[in-house]
């Protein structure tokens, strides 16, 4: 699978914008589409590493006994400072474009 | 480098105010001199909080007057990087899309520095979200390295680098994901710490990629950097990944004897690409702890030269994660538009898209998709959890190895400080000056950079020594015997 992703065509590029939700020009998107293929190609060495039988790190933590503090309600932001960076806030709540017609 | 002859250690400065001998009130004025004489053209600084910083000092000043027993950063300045967030202080990430936000809550590193004593003299420059070696990507225009104006400092936290590097401050804090602490540091020819992974509270710290970023300092020589790593270590409630080992004072390290210490130079951190003077500044100072009582031998850490494929991976996949964030509808920028296309199906998505594409610089963009790509359905098992599988394999080399040496000592970056524009035209030039900085960082291990002796031209270089996991002590008592040589 990996040697099939040599260069990325500008559909992908699109595909994982859209997932990403940023929105390209065209000019970005070539050039990106370049640039990523570049990279997605180097990063593919990876894949002639034999990992079979090895465990993924997600974290390295170097005391496992790290616990979890108790789930109880504690003080917390105010409402109002909440709200205060909101770039649009009415009524106590966040502003946001219509995403239901 | 020796460090600018008017810019006073951390430990000095305290001392003289917890004494009387100054007030903070003067260390305050001083520091706000050297910023307006020295950062015009270094842009170390995104932020000088001047008034903040005198009522600080008049605090400090106060409190001694009032006969309380002042901490242990009485009126020391130190400079934060600017994703470390400080309330009613604007904190941008460097970042467009955090232009003018204003956070609600400190960081608990600024608690803790704060209940130290210490003065905030202002925000510095990074690379855009801590992403990027050269500060270059910053949305707010680069920091360049007083040692030469033409060179970039390093990055990410170049600005807090300089700010010491430049007598501006004699300490400050940054966050090493990849190395942003190190190679900065190893640039300007300052000292700086990436501690353990979980060493250091990350509560308020701007979230790159959250199974690397660590906050450690940097500061003009060894002690200075122990003390202030010291002040913001240890356990802290608000980050689950906060270890709850007891922390140390670090200042007792530094100076402690390196007899006997076993040290292991591994053959895959002199290899191709590593320039002749900065390997033999480095090989100059193994040779000088080795007369200082170390033994000295080779190791092999064989998956080195998967660390940049490995964490390339790794690291965009959580960044593509921590800014989906950034949407325009709880805080900073928002730019709204009409749906134009089928896709947007709404005009919140609108909003989200041209928001984020007015937001982010190239960089960002750039690995928001590589890591969308590479958690994406069909590719996740193939990218993402290969090169977590290969990240055991470095953690793996290391531990292998700290059973026969007690610290591993190599270069923090394979050449000195490369000019502005070097290699801005291909990222993934870029990315591959990282191979010495990331495999500590993939492991979760302390390392520190220390000055050794600069190139022929004057150019700072740093020797990197990798400790044991939660064993800076050592590493600082080595750097600490560098830097005896150097100072």
């Amino acid at each position: 699978m990996l040697g099939s992703v040599r260069e990325m065509d500008r559909a992908q590029i699109r595909h994982v914008a859209e997932l990403a939700e940023l929105e390209l020009t065209e000019a970005e998107e070539a050039r990106l589409a370049e640039e990523i293929g570049r990279i997605v190609a180097y990063v593919a060495e990876l894949s002639a590493i034999d990992t079979s039988d090895v465990p993924p790190t997600a974290l390295v933590t170097a005391d496992a006994s790290a616990p979890l503090r108790s789930d109880e309600p504690r003080p917390g932001l105010s409402h109002e400072e909440a709200l205060a960076g909101a770039p649009r806030a009415e009524h106590g709540g966040f502003v946001v474009p219509t995403f239901v017609e | 480098m020796a460090r600018p002859s008017e810019s006073e250690t951390v430990w000095r400065i305290a001392e003289s105010v917890r004494k009387g001998e100054r007030r903070a009130v003067e260390v305050a004025e001083a520091t706000l001199s050297r910023i307006e004489e020295r950062d015009g053209p270094l842009h170390a600084f995104l932020t000088v909080s001047k008034d903040e910083l005198m009522a600080q000092a008049r605090a400090v000043d106060e409190k001694r007057a009032r006969g309380e027993a002042l901490g242990p950063l009485a009126g020391v300045p130190v400079a934060l990087k600017d994703a470390i967030c400080t309330r009613g202080l604007v904190t941008t990430a460097a970042s467009k899309i955090l232009e003018k936000w204003v956070p609600p809550y400190d960081a608990t590193v600024v608690a803790r520095l704060r209940a130290a004593d210490a003065l905030i003299p202002g925000k510095t420059n990074l690379d855009e979200f801590a992403m990027g070696s050269s500060n270059e990507t910053s949305a707010f225009g680069p920091t360049r390295n007083p040692v030469d104006p033409k060179r970039t400092p390093g990055g990410s936290s170049g600005g807090s680098a300089v700010a010491v590097a430049a007598g501006m401050s004699p300490a400050s804090l940054g966050s090493d994901t990849g190395g942003s602490i190190r190679q900065p540091a190893a640039f300007t020819g300052v000292v700086g710490i990436k501690p353990t992974y979980g060493r250091v509270s990350r509560y308020g710290l701007i979230a790159f990629a959250s199974s690397l970023d660590q906050i450690g300092p940097f500061a003009n020589d060894v002690r200075g950097a122990a003390r202030v790593l010291s002040v913001i270590a240890g356990h802290d409630p608000n980050d689950s990944t906060s270890l709850t080992t007891p922390v140390p004072d670090f200042e007792q390290a530094c100076g402690k004897s390196v007899r006997g210490l076993r040290l292991g130079v591994p053959a895959e951190y002199f290899g191709q690409g590593l320039d002749p003077e900065v390997e033999a500044s480095v090989r100059a100072a193994i040779g000088e702890l080795e007369k200082d009582g170390c033994v000295v031998r080779p190791v092999s850490l064989p998956h080195t030269k998967h660390a940049v494929a490995t964490y390339y991976v790794v690291a965009t996949a959580e960044a593509s994660s921590n800014l989906a964030r950034y949407d325009g509808v709880r805080y900073g920028l928002r730019v709204e538009r009409p749906a134009t296309s089928a896709k947007q199906a709404s005009a919140l998505r609108a909003m989200y898209g041209a928001t984020r594409d007015a937001g982010f610089g190239p960089e960002v963009k750039r690995r928001i998709l590589l890591g969308t790509f590479v958690l994406s359905a069909g590719y996740y098992d193939a990218y993402y959890l290969k090169a977590q599988k290969v990240r055991t394999l470095i953690r793996r080399d290391f531990e292998k190895v700290f059973g026969e040496v007690d610290a591993i000592v190599c270069p923090t970056y394979p050449t000195p400080a490369f000019e502005l524009g070097e290699k801005t035209s291909d990222p993934l030039a870029m990315y591959l000056g990282d191979v010495y900085t990331l495999p500590a960082s993939l492991a979760g291990l302390p390392a520190i950079s220390v000055p050794c002796a600069p190139t022929k031209a004057g150019l700072p270089v740093g020797l990197q020594i990798i400790g044991r996991p939660l064993d800076e002590a050592t590493i600082l008592s080595l750097a600490t015997a560098v830097e005896s040589k150097h100072a």
